[in-house]
Protein backbone atom coordinates (compact mmCIF):
# COMPACT_ATOMS: atom_id res chain seq x y z
CA UNK A 1 0.00 0.00 0.00
CA UNK A 2 1.03 3.19 -0.88
CA UNK A 3 1.01 6.43 1.00
CA UNK A 4 -2.33 7.87 -0.21
CA UNK A 5 -3.91 4.53 0.62
CA UNK A 6 -2.99 4.18 4.27
CA UNK A 7 -4.17 8.27 4.73
CA UNK A 8 -7.44 6.77 3.12
CA UNK A 9 -7.53 4.30 6.33
CA UNK A 10 -6.40 7.03 8.84
CA UNK A 11 -8.98 9.41 7.39
CA UNK A 12 -11.74 6.58 7.89
CA UNK A 13 -10.66 6.78 11.89
CA UNK A 14 -10.77 10.80 11.47
CA UNK A 15 -14.87 10.11 10.42
CA UNK A 16 -15.41 7.90 13.01
CA UNK A 17 -14.19 10.98 15.73
CA UNK A 18 -16.23 13.28 13.67
CA UNK A 19 -19.64 10.86 14.42
CA UNK A 20 -18.39 10.41 18.02
CA UNK A 21 -18.59 14.33 18.50
CA UNK A 22 -14.43 14.47 19.03
CA UNK A 23 -12.01 16.20 16.62
CA UNK A 24 -11.85 14.49 13.84
CA UNK A 25 -8.17 13.13 13.54
CA UNK A 26 -7.22 9.41 12.58
CA UNK A 27 -3.29 8.00 12.98
CA UNK A 28 -1.88 4.63 12.10
CA UNK A 29 1.53 3.33 12.87
CA UNK A 30 2.89 1.47 9.97
CA UNK A 31 5.75 -1.15 10.04
CA UNK A 32 6.83 -3.53 7.17
CA UNK A 33 3.90 -2.42 5.49
CA UNK A 34 1.64 -3.31 8.03
CA UNK A 35 -0.66 -1.45 9.90
CA UNK A 36 0.85 -2.01 13.97
CA UNK A 37 -1.89 0.90 15.47
CA UNK A 38 -5.16 2.30 14.56
CA UNK A 39 -6.06 5.54 16.43
CA UNK A 40 -8.34 8.54 16.82
CA UNK A 41 -8.87 11.73 19.01
CA UNK A 42 -10.32 10.77 22.41
CA UNK A 43 -10.45 13.95 24.19
CA UNK A 44 -14.04 14.17 25.20
CA UNK A 45 -14.89 10.54 25.48
CA UNK A 46 -11.85 9.99 28.28
CA UNK A 47 -12.47 14.18 29.55
CA UNK A 48 -7.95 14.40 29.34
CA UNK A 49 -7.02 17.04 27.06
CA UNK A 50 -3.95 15.02 25.99
CA UNK A 51 -5.90 12.44 24.20
CA UNK A 52 -4.75 12.84 20.72
CA UNK A 53 -4.66 10.00 17.94
CA UNK A 54 -1.10 10.01 17.83
CA UNK A 55 -0.99 9.36 21.93
CA UNK A 56 -3.69 6.42 21.64
CA UNK A 57 -1.48 4.99 18.69
CA UNK A 58 1.63 4.91 20.98
CA UNK A 59 -0.24 3.78 23.89
CA UNK A 60 -1.76 0.60 21.75
CA UNK A 61 2.34 0.07 20.72
CA UNK A 62 3.40 -0.07 24.33
CA UNK A 63 0.77 -2.65 25.21
CA UNK A 64 2.81 -5.33 23.23
CA UNK A 65 3.90 -8.56 24.77
CA UNK A 66 7.43 -9.98 23.97
CA UNK A 67 7.92 -13.72 22.99
CA UNK A 68 11.07 -14.50 22.54
CA UNK A 69 13.19 -18.37 23.32
CA UNK A 70 15.31 -17.61 24.71
CA UNK A 71 15.21 -15.38 28.27
CA UNK A 72 16.53 -11.93 27.90
CA UNK A 73 19.93 -10.90 28.66
CA UNK A 74 20.09 -8.93 31.17
CA UNK A 75 20.62 -5.74 28.83
CA UNK A 76 18.03 -6.29 26.67
CA UNK A 77 15.77 -6.72 30.10
CA UNK A 78 16.96 -3.51 31.10
CA UNK A 79 15.72 -2.01 28.08
CA UNK A 80 12.58 -3.86 27.92
CA UNK A 81 11.81 -2.57 31.61
CA UNK A 82 12.89 1.13 30.43
CA UNK A 83 10.15 0.79 27.67
CA UNK A 84 7.51 -0.42 30.04
CA UNK A 85 6.31 -3.54 28.07
CA UNK A 86 3.76 -5.69 30.04
CA UNK A 87 4.68 -8.84 29.42
CA UNK A 88 7.47 -11.79 28.30
CA UNK A 89 7.10 -15.04 27.73
CA UNK A 90 10.10 -16.74 27.33
CA UNK A 91 11.02 -20.24 26.14
CA UNK A 92 14.60 -21.63 28.10
CA UNK A 93 16.47 -19.88 30.95
CA UNK A 94 19.87 -17.80 29.91
CA UNK A 95 22.16 -19.15 32.81
CA UNK A 96 24.97 -17.02 30.52
CA UNK A 97 23.39 -13.63 30.60
CA UNK A 98 19.68 -14.01 32.18
CA UNK A 99 18.51 -10.76 33.11
CA UNK A 100 14.97 -11.81 34.45
CA UNK A 101 15.84 -14.39 37.33
CA UNK A 102 18.98 -16.37 36.25
CA UNK A 103 21.56 -14.35 36.31
CA UNK A 104 20.57 -11.32 37.73
CA UNK A 105 16.79 -9.94 38.88
CA UNK A 106 16.74 -6.48 36.79
CA UNK A 107 13.12 -6.04 37.40
CA UNK A 108 13.59 -5.30 40.93
CA UNK A 109 15.65 -2.26 40.26
CA UNK A 110 12.61 -0.65 37.87
CA UNK A 111 10.02 -1.40 40.29
CA UNK A 112 8.00 -3.17 37.54
CA UNK A 113 5.22 -4.72 37.61
CA UNK A 114 5.89 -6.94 34.30
CA UNK A 115 4.98 -10.01 33.83
CA UNK A 116 7.46 -13.14 33.07
CA UNK A 117 6.74 -16.41 32.19
CA UNK A 118 9.40 -18.69 32.02
CA UNK A 119 10.13 -22.32 30.46
CA UNK A 120 7.35 -22.31 27.62
CA UNK A 121 8.55 -24.98 24.71
CA UNK A 122 12.17 -24.39 26.28
CA UNK A 123 13.53 -27.75 25.26
CA UNK A 124 13.23 -26.56 21.71
CA UNK A 125 14.58 -23.26 22.27
CA UNK A 126 17.59 -25.11 24.02
CA UNK A 127 18.19 -27.74 21.14
CA UNK A 128 18.39 -24.86 18.50
CA UNK A 129 21.48 -23.52 20.89
CA UNK A 130 22.83 -26.54 21.55
CA UNK A 131 23.01 -27.40 17.49
CA UNK A 132 24.41 -23.42 16.87
CA UNK A 133 27.17 -24.42 19.54
CA UNK A 134 27.84 -27.20 18.10
CA UNK A 135 28.21 -25.95 14.92
CA UNK A 136 30.66 -23.85 13.64
CA UNK A 137 30.24 -20.03 14.77
CA UNK A 138 32.30 -18.29 12.60
CA UNK A 139 31.92 -15.14 15.05
CA UNK A 140 33.20 -16.93 18.23
CA UNK A 141 36.65 -16.32 19.16
CA UNK A 142 39.18 -19.19 19.62
CA UNK A 143 39.07 -21.21 22.45
CA UNK A 144 41.88 -20.15 25.17
CA UNK A 145 43.82 -23.06 25.32
CA UNK A 146 44.05 -23.69 21.03
CA UNK A 147 45.17 -19.29 21.10
CA UNK A 148 48.14 -19.73 23.83
CA UNK A 149 49.57 -22.84 21.93
CA UNK A 150 49.17 -21.44 18.49
CA UNK A 151 49.57 -17.85 19.10
CA UNK A 152 53.38 -18.22 18.00
CA UNK A 153 52.74 -20.10 14.63
CA UNK A 154 49.67 -17.75 13.83
CA UNK A 155 51.61 -14.48 14.08
CA UNK A 156 54.27 -15.98 12.15
CA UNK A 157 52.18 -16.36 8.92
CA UNK A 158 50.79 -12.86 9.60
CA UNK A 159 54.41 -11.42 9.11
CA UNK A 160 54.80 -13.44 5.98
CA UNK A 161 51.47 -12.48 4.45
CA UNK A 162 53.02 -8.87 5.03
CA UNK B 1 54.24 -1.61 55.85
CA UNK B 2 54.78 1.31 53.75
CA UNK B 3 58.15 3.18 53.29
CA UNK B 4 58.74 6.90 54.05
CA UNK B 5 58.93 7.50 49.83
CA UNK B 6 55.69 5.92 49.64
CA UNK B 7 53.96 8.42 52.71
CA UNK B 8 55.35 11.28 50.69
CA UNK B 9 54.14 10.29 47.25
CA UNK B 10 50.89 9.78 48.61
CA UNK B 11 51.07 12.96 50.82
CA UNK B 12 51.86 14.60 46.98
CA UNK B 13 48.97 12.90 45.14
CA UNK B 14 46.50 13.81 47.85
CA UNK B 15 47.94 17.37 47.61
CA UNK B 16 47.00 18.01 44.20
CA UNK B 17 44.45 15.91 42.95
CA UNK B 18 40.94 16.55 44.45
CA UNK B 19 39.55 12.91 43.60
CA UNK B 20 40.64 9.32 44.00
CA UNK B 21 39.63 6.55 41.44
CA UNK B 22 37.91 4.04 43.83
CA UNK B 23 37.83 0.16 42.65
CA UNK B 24 34.67 -1.45 42.63
CA UNK B 25 35.67 -4.79 44.05
CA UNK B 26 33.77 -8.01 44.73
CA UNK B 27 32.60 -8.01 47.80
CA UNK B 28 34.79 -11.35 48.28
CA UNK B 29 37.67 -8.64 48.12
CA UNK B 30 36.26 -5.95 50.23
CA UNK B 31 34.33 -8.05 53.61
CA UNK B 32 35.76 -9.58 56.20
CA UNK B 33 35.95 -13.74 55.32
CA UNK B 34 33.22 -15.32 56.95
CA UNK B 35 34.16 -17.64 60.49
CA UNK B 36 33.39 -21.56 60.24
CA UNK B 37 33.18 -23.47 63.84
CA UNK B 38 35.92 -26.23 64.25
CA UNK B 39 37.43 -28.75 66.65
CA UNK B 40 41.03 -28.30 67.47
CA UNK B 41 42.61 -30.53 69.76
CA UNK B 42 45.07 -29.24 71.80
CA UNK B 43 48.12 -30.91 72.05
CA UNK B 44 49.70 -32.52 75.27
CA UNK B 45 53.36 -31.84 73.84
CA UNK B 46 54.91 -29.63 71.67
CA UNK B 47 57.34 -31.55 70.86
CA UNK B 48 54.51 -33.93 68.76
CA UNK B 49 53.31 -31.16 66.96
CA UNK B 50 54.92 -32.10 63.28
CA UNK B 51 53.74 -35.45 63.80
CA UNK B 52 50.50 -34.15 64.53
CA UNK B 53 50.30 -31.94 61.96
CA UNK B 54 51.27 -34.88 59.02
CA UNK B 55 49.14 -37.83 60.54
CA UNK B 56 45.69 -34.95 60.48
CA UNK B 57 46.33 -34.02 56.90
CA UNK B 58 46.22 -37.31 55.44
CA UNK B 59 43.38 -38.40 57.82
CA UNK B 60 41.20 -35.34 57.38
CA UNK B 61 42.48 -33.25 54.29
CA UNK B 62 41.15 -29.58 54.27
CA UNK B 63 41.69 -26.07 56.07
CA UNK B 64 44.53 -25.25 52.97
CA UNK B 65 44.08 -21.76 53.73
CA UNK B 66 45.20 -22.30 57.09
CA UNK B 67 47.74 -23.23 59.68
CA UNK B 68 46.62 -26.77 60.97
CA UNK B 69 48.60 -25.95 64.13
CA UNK B 70 48.55 -22.74 66.01
CA UNK B 71 50.15 -22.72 69.76
CA UNK B 72 49.58 -26.25 70.24
CA UNK B 73 46.53 -26.06 68.96
CA UNK B 74 45.94 -28.50 66.09
CA UNK B 75 42.81 -27.98 63.70
CA UNK B 76 40.78 -31.28 63.54
CA UNK B 77 37.66 -30.89 61.33
CA UNK B 78 34.47 -28.48 61.08
CA UNK B 79 31.66 -28.83 62.76
CA UNK B 80 29.33 -28.22 60.20
CA UNK B 81 30.87 -30.36 57.11
CA UNK B 82 29.41 -29.63 53.86
CA UNK B 83 30.14 -32.98 52.67
CA UNK B 84 27.83 -34.39 55.79
CA UNK B 85 24.94 -32.30 55.39
CA UNK B 86 24.89 -33.22 51.65
CA UNK B 87 24.25 -36.73 52.47
CA UNK B 88 21.81 -36.20 54.74
CA UNK B 89 20.22 -33.80 53.01
CA UNK B 90 20.18 -31.31 55.89
CA UNK B 91 22.20 -29.33 57.70
CA UNK B 92 24.05 -31.79 60.50
CA UNK B 93 26.88 -30.58 63.30
CA UNK B 94 29.50 -33.30 63.20
CA UNK B 95 29.45 -34.55 67.74
CA UNK B 96 32.94 -34.51 69.24
CA UNK B 97 32.17 -38.46 69.99
CA UNK B 98 31.34 -39.16 66.53
CA UNK B 99 34.33 -37.16 64.93
CA UNK B 100 37.20 -39.27 68.00
CA UNK B 101 35.35 -42.72 66.55
CA UNK B 102 36.03 -41.10 63.03
CA UNK B 103 39.97 -40.32 63.94
CA UNK B 104 40.31 -43.21 65.26
CA UNK B 105 39.39 -45.47 62.74
CA UNK B 106 41.61 -43.78 60.53
CA UNK B 107 44.17 -44.71 62.76
CA UNK B 108 45.11 -41.02 64.25
CA UNK B 109 46.64 -41.34 67.73
CA UNK B 110 44.36 -39.49 70.17
CA UNK B 111 46.63 -40.01 73.06
CA UNK B 112 49.10 -36.86 71.59
CA UNK B 113 45.55 -34.67 72.68
CA UNK B 114 44.10 -33.48 75.38
CA UNK B 115 41.24 -35.28 76.65
CA UNK B 116 38.32 -32.59 75.64
CA UNK B 117 38.37 -31.19 72.07
CA UNK B 118 37.96 -27.40 72.07
CA UNK B 119 35.48 -25.63 69.75
CA UNK B 120 36.50 -22.25 67.84
CA UNK B 121 36.01 -20.13 64.78
CA UNK B 122 38.80 -19.96 62.22
CA UNK B 123 38.17 -18.26 58.60
CA UNK B 124 35.74 -20.16 56.42
CA UNK B 125 37.89 -19.01 53.18
CA UNK B 126 41.27 -17.93 51.95
CA UNK B 127 41.90 -14.55 52.16
CA UNK B 128 41.97 -12.37 48.85
CA UNK B 129 43.63 -10.03 50.35
CA UNK B 130 46.23 -8.27 52.80
CA UNK B 131 44.10 -6.65 54.57
CA UNK B 132 41.88 -9.18 54.85
CA UNK B 133 44.76 -11.76 55.74
CA UNK B 134 45.94 -10.03 58.49
CA UNK B 135 42.45 -9.58 59.67
CA UNK B 136 42.22 -13.61 59.41
CA UNK B 137 45.46 -14.19 61.27
CA UNK B 138 44.07 -12.52 64.38
CA UNK B 139 42.15 -15.14 64.01
CA UNK B 140 43.95 -18.05 63.19
CA UNK B 141 47.40 -17.94 61.39
CA UNK B 142 46.58 -18.21 57.43
CA UNK B 143 48.85 -19.60 54.48
CA UNK B 144 48.54 -16.26 52.20
CA UNK B 145 50.74 -15.18 49.04
CA UNK B 146 49.41 -11.65 48.27
CA UNK B 147 48.18 -11.19 44.23
CA UNK B 148 49.92 -8.34 42.71
CA UNK B 149 47.23 -7.42 40.79
CA UNK B 150 44.96 -7.45 43.22
CA UNK B 151 47.44 -5.73 45.80
CA UNK B 152 48.03 -2.84 43.30
CA UNK B 153 44.33 -2.35 42.46
CA UNK B 154 43.78 -1.72 46.22
CA UNK B 155 46.38 0.45 47.09
CA UNK B 156 46.18 2.34 43.77
CA UNK B 157 49.95 1.73 42.58
CA UNK B 158 48.25 -0.04 39.28
CA UNK B 159 48.32 3.79 38.31
CA UNK B 160 50.73 6.37 38.01
CA UNK B 161 50.40 10.01 38.26
CA UNK B 162 50.81 10.38 34.29
CA UNK B 163 47.74 7.57 33.66
CA UNK B 164 45.68 9.35 36.64
CA UNK B 165 46.23 12.87 34.62
CA UNK B 166 45.29 11.27 31.60
CA UNK B 167 41.81 9.91 33.05
CA UNK B 168 41.27 13.37 34.66
CA UNK B 169 41.72 14.87 31.11
CA UNK B 170 39.43 12.44 29.72
CA UNK B 171 36.48 12.59 32.77
CA UNK B 172 36.87 16.18 31.96
CA UNK B 173 36.26 15.88 28.00
CA UNK B 174 33.39 13.67 29.03
CA UNK B 175 32.07 16.75 31.45
CA UNK B 176 32.05 19.07 29.07
CA UNK B 177 30.15 16.82 26.48
CA UNK B 178 27.17 15.78 29.05
CA UNK B 179 27.18 19.69 29.62
CA UNK B 180 26.69 20.27 26.28
CA UNK B 181 24.66 17.84 25.05
CA UNK B 182 23.27 14.56 27.29
CA UNK B 183 19.47 14.34 27.50
CA UNK B 184 18.50 11.26 29.83
CA UNK B 185 16.39 11.06 32.42
CA UNK B 186 16.61 10.22 36.41
CA UNK B 187 18.21 6.49 35.90
CA UNK B 188 20.75 7.10 33.42
CA UNK B 189 22.04 10.46 32.14
CA UNK B 190 25.89 12.05 30.85
CA UNK B 191 28.22 11.30 28.34
CA UNK B 192 31.02 8.37 27.69
CA UNK B 193 34.30 8.49 25.83
CA UNK B 194 35.82 5.29 24.88
CA UNK B 195 39.81 4.97 24.43
CA UNK B 196 42.38 3.06 23.44
CA UNK B 197 44.88 2.76 26.48
CA UNK B 198 47.82 2.24 23.66
CA UNK B 199 48.29 5.13 22.92
CA UNK B 200 45.32 7.08 25.07
CA UNK B 201 43.65 7.92 21.33
CA UNK B 202 39.95 8.66 22.07
CA UNK B 203 37.92 6.64 19.87
CA UNK B 204 34.60 7.88 20.24
CA UNK B 205 32.51 10.09 22.19
CA UNK B 206 28.99 10.22 23.14
CA UNK B 207 26.63 12.36 24.62
CA UNK B 208 22.65 10.61 26.27
CA UNK B 209 20.10 11.52 23.78
CA UNK B 210 16.89 9.81 25.03
CA UNK B 211 14.97 12.45 23.88
CA UNK B 212 15.56 10.94 19.96
CA UNK B 213 15.62 7.46 20.70
CA UNK B 214 14.68 5.42 24.20
CA UNK B 215 18.11 3.41 23.73
CA UNK B 216 20.38 6.20 23.02
CA UNK B 217 22.02 5.89 26.05
CA UNK B 218 25.39 7.48 26.28
CA UNK B 219 27.04 4.12 26.74
CA UNK B 220 24.55 2.69 23.76
CA UNK B 221 25.63 5.21 21.26
CA UNK B 222 29.16 4.89 22.33
CA UNK B 223 29.50 0.84 21.44
CA UNK B 224 27.71 1.58 17.93
CA UNK B 225 30.02 4.50 17.15
CA UNK B 226 32.63 2.11 17.56
CA UNK B 227 31.43 -0.45 15.54
CA UNK B 228 31.38 1.82 13.13
CA UNK B 229 34.61 2.38 13.15
CA UNK B 230 35.06 -1.33 12.60
CA UNK B 231 33.11 -1.34 9.81
CA UNK B 232 29.64 -2.04 10.82
CA UNK B 233 26.79 0.32 13.01
CA UNK B 234 23.08 -0.13 13.45
CA UNK B 235 21.86 3.25 14.14
CA UNK B 236 21.85 6.27 11.68
CA UNK B 237 23.39 8.52 13.82
CA UNK B 238 24.74 11.94 12.26
CA UNK B 239 21.83 12.00 9.26
CA UNK B 240 22.59 15.90 9.14
CA UNK B 241 25.93 15.34 7.66
CA UNK B 242 23.68 13.32 4.98
CA UNK B 243 26.22 13.38 2.59
CA UNK B 244 29.44 12.61 4.56
CA UNK B 245 27.46 9.68 6.07
CA UNK B 246 26.27 8.31 2.78
CA UNK B 247 29.60 8.52 1.53
CA UNK B 248 31.08 6.22 4.06
CA UNK B 249 28.54 3.75 4.01
CA UNK B 250 29.04 3.52 0.69
CA UNK B 251 32.66 2.65 0.84
CA UNK B 252 31.94 0.13 3.56
CA UNK B 253 29.40 -1.35 1.62
CA UNK B 254 31.93 -2.01 -0.86
CA UNK B 255 34.26 -3.26 1.51
CA UNK B 256 32.01 -5.12 2.91
CA UNK B 257 30.67 -6.72 -0.73
CA UNK B 258 34.62 -7.46 -1.38
CA UNK B 259 34.96 -9.60 1.89
CA UNK B 260 31.72 -11.39 1.65
CA UNK B 261 32.38 -12.32 -2.09
CA UNK B 262 34.41 -16.14 -1.16
CA UNK B 263 32.33 -17.64 1.28
CA UNK B 264 31.70 -15.79 3.90
CA UNK B 265 31.64 -18.08 6.72
CA UNK B 266 35.62 -18.15 6.09
CA UNK B 267 38.06 -15.51 6.86
CA UNK B 268 41.44 -16.09 5.47
CA UNK B 269 43.93 -14.45 7.04
CA UNK B 270 44.32 -11.72 4.04
CA UNK B 271 41.31 -10.55 4.49
CA UNK B 272 41.93 -10.16 8.67
CA UNK B 273 44.65 -8.61 7.66
CA UNK B 274 42.95 -6.14 5.17
CA UNK B 275 39.96 -5.54 7.76
CA UNK B 276 42.92 -4.39 10.16
CA UNK B 277 44.12 -2.56 7.89
CA UNK B 278 40.86 -0.75 7.31
CA UNK B 279 40.26 -0.53 10.66
CA UNK B 280 43.72 1.18 11.83
CA UNK B 281 43.25 3.61 9.02
CA UNK B 282 39.89 4.56 10.11
CA UNK B 283 41.37 5.24 13.57
CA UNK B 284 44.01 7.45 12.21
CA UNK B 285 41.65 9.27 10.23
CA UNK B 286 38.18 8.98 11.72
CA UNK B 287 38.50 9.16 15.44
CA UNK B 288 37.47 10.52 17.57
CA UNK B 289 33.92 9.52 15.96
CA UNK B 290 31.17 11.79 18.23
CA UNK B 291 27.24 12.06 18.31
CA UNK B 292 26.14 14.18 18.25
CA UNK B 293 28.43 15.93 15.76
CA UNK B 294 28.80 19.59 17.70
CA UNK B 295 30.80 17.74 19.70
CA UNK B 296 33.55 17.12 17.49
CA UNK B 297 34.31 21.16 17.84
CA UNK B 298 35.49 20.57 21.33
CA UNK B 299 39.37 20.30 22.36
CA UNK B 300 40.24 17.46 22.79
CA UNK B 301 42.81 16.60 25.47
CA UNK B 302 46.33 15.39 24.44
CA UNK B 303 46.99 11.66 23.87
CA UNK B 304 48.52 9.81 26.44
CA UNK B 305 49.69 5.70 26.83
CA UNK B 306 47.00 4.77 29.49
CA UNK B 307 48.80 1.18 29.50
CA UNK B 308 49.41 -0.28 33.30
CA UNK B 309 51.32 -3.49 34.04
CA UNK B 310 51.60 -4.53 36.94
CA UNK B 311 55.93 -5.56 37.96
CA UNK B 312 55.62 -9.40 38.19
CA UNK B 313 58.62 -11.42 39.23
CA UNK B 314 60.75 -13.03 36.69
CA UNK B 315 59.53 -10.51 33.82
CA UNK B 316 57.24 -12.90 32.42
CA UNK B 317 55.83 -10.31 29.75
CA UNK B 318 58.19 -9.20 26.99
CA UNK B 319 56.88 -7.18 24.62
CA UNK B 320 57.01 -9.30 21.65
CA UNK B 321 54.38 -11.42 23.42
CA UNK B 322 52.40 -8.57 24.13
CA UNK B 323 52.40 -7.66 20.63
CA UNK B 324 51.12 -10.91 19.58
CA UNK B 325 48.64 -11.61 21.84
CA UNK B 326 47.19 -7.66 20.88
CA UNK B 327 47.26 -8.31 17.42
CA UNK B 328 44.96 -11.72 18.08
CA UNK B 329 42.22 -10.38 20.67
CA UNK B 330 42.39 -7.33 18.05
CA UNK B 331 41.08 -9.55 15.35
CA UNK B 332 38.76 -11.56 17.82
CA UNK B 333 37.30 -8.17 18.97
CA UNK B 334 36.83 -6.51 15.75
CA UNK B 335 33.13 -6.85 16.47
CA UNK B 336 33.65 -5.87 19.88
CA UNK B 337 35.01 -2.92 22.06
CA UNK B 338 38.06 -4.98 22.32
CA UNK B 339 40.74 -3.83 25.36
CA UNK B 340 39.44 -0.20 25.17
CA UNK B 341 38.78 1.77 28.29
CA UNK B 342 35.41 3.30 29.17
CA UNK B 343 35.21 6.65 30.69
CA UNK B 344 31.17 7.55 31.80
CA UNK B 345 29.81 10.63 33.64
CA UNK B 346 27.44 8.60 35.83
CA UNK B 347 27.78 5.09 37.01
CA UNK B 348 25.96 2.81 34.22
CA UNK B 349 22.54 1.37 34.39
CA UNK B 350 21.83 -2.02 33.66
CA UNK B 351 21.66 -1.36 30.16
CA UNK B 352 24.60 0.16 29.99
CA UNK B 353 26.81 -1.62 31.91
CA UNK B 354 25.52 -4.93 30.23
CA UNK B 355 26.04 -3.30 26.91
CA UNK B 356 29.89 -2.29 28.12
CA UNK B 357 30.34 -6.22 29.08
CA UNK B 358 28.71 -7.56 26.00
CA UNK B 359 31.28 -5.37 24.47
CA UNK B 360 34.13 -6.91 26.06
CA UNK B 361 35.67 -3.42 27.57
CA UNK B 362 38.81 -3.88 29.78
CA UNK B 363 38.46 -0.84 32.44
CA UNK B 364 35.40 1.55 33.06
CA UNK B 365 35.90 4.89 35.07
CA UNK B 366 32.70 6.74 36.30
CA UNK B 367 32.46 9.79 38.07
CA UNK B 368 29.14 9.06 40.48
CA UNK B 369 27.21 7.14 41.72
CA UNK B 370 23.53 6.46 40.41
CA UNK B 371 21.71 5.46 43.34
CA UNK B 372 18.17 4.54 41.18
CA UNK B 373 19.64 2.17 38.89
CA UNK B 374 23.28 1.69 38.88
CA UNK B 375 24.57 -1.59 38.81
CA UNK B 376 28.44 -1.13 38.84
CA UNK B 377 28.65 -0.36 43.15
CA UNK B 378 25.55 0.99 44.36
CA UNK B 379 22.28 -1.56 43.19
CA UNK B 380 24.89 -5.00 42.62
CA UNK B 381 28.33 -5.21 41.43
CA UNK B 382 27.75 -6.85 37.86
CA UNK B 383 31.23 -7.61 37.20
CA UNK B 384 31.32 -10.25 39.97
CA UNK B 385 27.90 -11.71 39.66
CA UNK B 386 28.93 -15.25 38.66
CA UNK B 387 28.20 -16.61 35.69
CA UNK B 388 29.54 -13.62 33.09
CA UNK B 389 31.88 -14.33 30.51
CA UNK B 390 33.66 -11.46 31.35
CA UNK B 391 34.07 -9.15 33.52
CA UNK B 392 35.72 -5.51 33.26
CA UNK B 393 37.42 -3.73 36.11
CA UNK B 394 35.78 -0.46 37.49
CA UNK B 395 36.41 2.17 38.87
CA UNK B 396 34.43 5.61 40.90
CA UNK B 397 35.00 8.47 42.32
CA UNK B 398 37.22 10.09 38.70
CA UNK B 399 36.18 14.20 39.56
CA UNK B 400 33.50 12.74 41.51
CA UNK B 401 32.47 16.49 42.73
CA UNK B 402 32.30 17.73 39.15
CA UNK B 403 30.57 14.91 37.87
CA UNK B 404 27.47 14.92 40.89
CA UNK B 405 27.51 18.73 39.61
CA UNK B 406 27.07 18.25 36.14
CA UNK B 407 24.31 15.37 36.92
CA UNK B 408 22.46 17.86 39.26
CA UNK B 409 22.76 20.69 35.91
CA UNK B 410 21.23 18.21 33.64
CA UNK B 411 18.45 16.96 35.78
CA UNK B 412 17.95 20.81 36.48
CA UNK B 413 17.76 21.06 32.64
CA UNK B 414 15.35 18.42 32.32
CA UNK B 415 12.85 19.69 34.78
CA UNK B 416 13.07 23.29 33.49
CA UNK B 417 12.12 21.92 29.73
Amino acid sequence: MDTSAWMDVALQKAEESLKAGEVPVGCLFIYNNQVIATGNNTVNETCNATRHAEINCIDQVLKFYVIVTVEPCIMCMSALLQLQIRSIVYGCANDRFGGCISVLEVPKFYDSKIMIQGNIKGEKAMRLLQDFYKGVNPNAPESKVKKGRNTKGTSSTHTENK
Amino acid sequence: MTSPKNVKARKMETATRSWTAKPILSSDFTEAPPLQEVYVGVLKQRKDTSTAIKSISTILPGFAHLKRCSNGKLLLAPLHSDELSREKGHDISLGENQLKTQLKERGFDLSLLEEKFQMTKVPAKAPRTKIQASEASKIWPVNFHPDQTVESLIDGSIFNDDCLYAIERIMSLVIKVARLEAVGDERCTGATAIVDPEDGRILAVAAAKIDRHPMWHAAMLAVDLIARLHGGGAWKLNDEECKETKEQTDAIEEDKFGDESTDPNVTTEDQILKRLRRIKRRYEEETPLCYPKSLASLKFPVQTSLETQVVRKGRRNNGAKIENSRQKECEDNAKKCGPYLCTVLMEPCPLCAMALLHSRVARIFYGTANQSVGVLGSKTILHSVPGLNHRYRVWSGILERECRQIVEEIDARRSRS
